[in-house]
């Protein structure tokens, strides 16, 4: 209680000269006297139900080895809030409505061996996916309302491989393509051309992820092994996905007259974050008897920031010229410089009669180099008035420096 | 081969993507209203100290004045071919967002026409008093790009006797004047903290006075020698009307 005697459960800046119960966050008990223990705030549980009907068929043949599989999934989701908040007191006590989501999937694949040494792999899949729980309501600190136009998201997959195994090297390389379409996002930010928090909705999100990845081993001796690994991809938003934006303290107006903003995002061939898109491994690997010890060098780049959808729109371009520098600071996406890191593990293993004990230490991030950033992302927070995309810079996270990971293993 | 092609085919056509671009706004508004209609709205003589504009109203002008050089303090000036009008804003820097040249709409809703000694101007009403529109509700009145453009062609003045109320709010030219103790004074003295009046006497030996701020950049300027052409807001006021420059590039000399 930090030295008080009780605590009143208030917002401080709610609009009490229009309705002095919007101020509190459980009308039912305005003016209780909470103290430690007492619940304060918001206090909901969100239900969740989920059943799940597999089947998967097997085949395996002299040059042929399939698989197809079928799935469907049933969710029921609800919110039951406990507490009465008083901007949304005629939905936030009680149970919503159920959200129900069937959804369904196929996936299939096949391997061909021309050979013993060689293979050729194709797979494929279809599903759709229900919406996680926290991007199902407006609100789920207070309100039952949910989310408009909410859909499963559709999600298409497929990858194309050829597999090497020979003694003189091991090899895999892959094409793949994934697809993604009406994915649902939801954030709650302060926004800065309406003076207040959001919720903030994006629907009908579709992204597409294509690339190839190459992996190989070449033995060099009989304890050597040089491993390489890489991958090269392209994850980029496909298409303009729709923004709704509502106060968040659930009655204030936007705009005069206007409580729900909706508008598009022009966003469509810009890169999705939250991964490096490039990414590569080379090391030497030494095996002997139990003894393993690996070194590799890594190389990370294609690292985008993370946009700020409500950059992309005319709210934030105003009146500027195409071309121009202004323009560009707003809807220019950073792209991080390649990083390299070295990272290094040592393991042993023993036998003891039919159980085996082993260790294993990992030093990640040799070189102690903290200037590698791991992500950036562009800020919620918009300069309207001028226009500015500098007024409130990216953020950036570091790696942390030199890791150590010690592990001890038994297994019996 | 095949299988190389394609390969190839669909790694290309990845990279060669163009990133979207958002549109930019459109100011869909109109005026109906001329500036000189809006301005016999009201009576400076009358009464009333202002009137309530009609609802609905729309007025659109090119702005004149600018306070980068802080000369032009808490008031944008726009002018149509009709006239100019002041409008009272509450903060400084517009020049970033309401450059000269730049086209802007005004809805008038919520506002009244008065004046301040003399000189017309709009504004929002507050406990019966005439306030500046608050940046935070510029984007409620005001409707701009914010483009710098061409400014207005200034109104020539050669004499003090040919100004009459539909100079006032605009851009003018005052051309041939001497500044009294020109070379001599500066624009405002660092023992004035307000503004400061200087005296323009032009060719036919009428005087209009040149109003300088305290806090204008180039108060402390010398004024300058010889005949010389002003280029400013023209202001009215109880005491006559009063130049106010932008810049010191509005100054333009016409020799000795």
């Amino acid at each position: 209680m930090l030295g008080g005697e009780y605590w009143l459960s208030k917002d401080k800046y709610a609009d009490t000269l229009a309705d002095p119960m919007l101020q509190y966050y459980d009308i039912d008990n305005a003016e209780a006297h909470l103290v430690e223990g007492d619940k304060c705030g918001y206090d909901y549980a969100l239900n969740i139900f989920r059943e799940n009907l597999w089947v998967t068929l097997l085949g395996e043949y002299e040059h042929l080895r399939f698989h197809i599989g079928l799935n469907g999934t049933m969710s029921e989701l609800w919110r039951t809030g406990f507490m009465r908040y008083g901007a949304y007191r005629d939905e936030a006590a009680g149970n919503s409505e159920m959200f129900l989501s069937p959804n369904y999937g196929a996936k299939a694949g096949i391997a061909y061996k021309i050979d013993k040494h060689n293979t050729l792999e194709i797979n494929g899949q279809w599903q759709t996916v229900a919406p996680v729980a926290a991007n199902v309501f407006v609100n789920a600190l207070y309100s039952n309302r949910f989310i408009n136009n909410l859909k499963s998201e559709k999600d298409l997959a497929a990858d194309f491989s050829y597999v090497m195994n020979y003694k003189f090297m091991r090899m895999r390389a892959s094409f793949y393509f994934i697809n993604f379409q009406d994915v649902t996002e939801h954030y709650n930010f302060y926004h800065d051309l309406y003076g207040g928090f959001v919720n903030y909705t994006l629907t009908g999100v579709n992204k597409q992820n294509i690339g190839v990845e190459l992996g190989m081993e070449i033995p060099i001796g009989k304890m050597f092994t040089i491993i390489m690994a890489g991958n090269w991809g392209d994850f980029v938003y496909t298409n303009r996905p729709t923004a709704s934006i509502t106060a968040n303290n659930g009655y204030s107006e936007l705009t005069p007259g206007c409580k729900e903003v909706v508008h598009t995002i022009y966003w469509q061939n810009y890169h999705v974050a939250g991964t490096p898109q490039i990414a590569a491994t080379a090391g030497l690997k030494f095996k002997h008897k139990d003894w393993e010890v690996k070194v590799n060098a890594n190389y990370f780049d294609k690292i985008y920031a993370a946009l700020n959808s409500e950059r992309y729109t005319p709210d934030a371009r105003g009146y500027l010229d195409e071309g121009s520098d202004q323009l560009n600071a707003i809807i220019g996406q950073e792209r991080l410089k390649g990083q390299f890191t070295l990272d290094a593990s040592i393991s042993k293993s023993w036998k003891i009669k039919k159980h085996t004990l082993g260790f294993s230490l990992k030093v990640i991030n040799i070189t102690n180099n903290k200037n590698l950033v791991t992500s950036v992302n562009e800020q919620h927070r918009f300069n309207y008035m001028n226009h500015d995309g500098t007024s409130f810079p990216n953020k950036y996270y570091y790696a942390l420096g030199t890791t150590f990971n010690f592990g001890l293993n038994y297994s019996f | 081969m095949k299988i190389n092609s394609i390969y190839l085919t669909i790694l290309i056509s990845a990279c060669q993507r163009e990133e979207d671009i958002p549109p930019a706004l459109t100011i869909d508004k109109e005026a109906n209203m001329t500036i000189a209609e809006l301005l016999s709205l009201y009576e400076i003589n009358n009464s009333l100290s202002y009137s309530q504009i009609p609802e609905g109203t729309v007025i659109c002008g090119t702005v004149t004045s600018s306070d980068k050089e802080q000369n032009c303090y808490k008031y944008l000036t726009i002018q149509d071919e009709t006239g100019g009008i002041m409008i009272v804003m509450k903060n400084t820097e517009l020049y970033e967002r309401y450059p000269v040249g730049a086209k802007v709409f005004v809805e008038c809703e919520d506002m009244v026409i008065g004046h301040k000694y003399k000189n017309k101007q709009i504004a929002l009403l507050d406990n019966d008093a005439m306030v500046g529109i608050p940046k935070s509700d510029e984007n409620l009145y005001l409707f701009t790009d914010g483009k710098a453009g061409p400014e207005p062609e200034p109104r020539i003045i050669t004499s003090r006797n040919q100004i009459d109320s539909t100079y006032f709010n605009c851009l003018v030219r005052v051309e041939g004047v001497r500044m009294q103790n020109g070379g001599g004074d500066t624009y405002c003295p660092d023992t004035i903290t307000t503004y400061c009046s200087r005296y323009m006497m032009l060719e036919d030996s009428t005087t209009i006075t040149l109003r300088t701020y305290a806090r204008a950049f180039f108060a402390n300027e010398l004024l300058p020698i010889g005949r010389c052409n002003m280029t400013g807001i023209l202001i009215n006021s109880n005491s006559g009307p009063l130049l106010y420059l932008r810049s010191l590039e509005d100054i333009s000399y016409s020799g000795k």
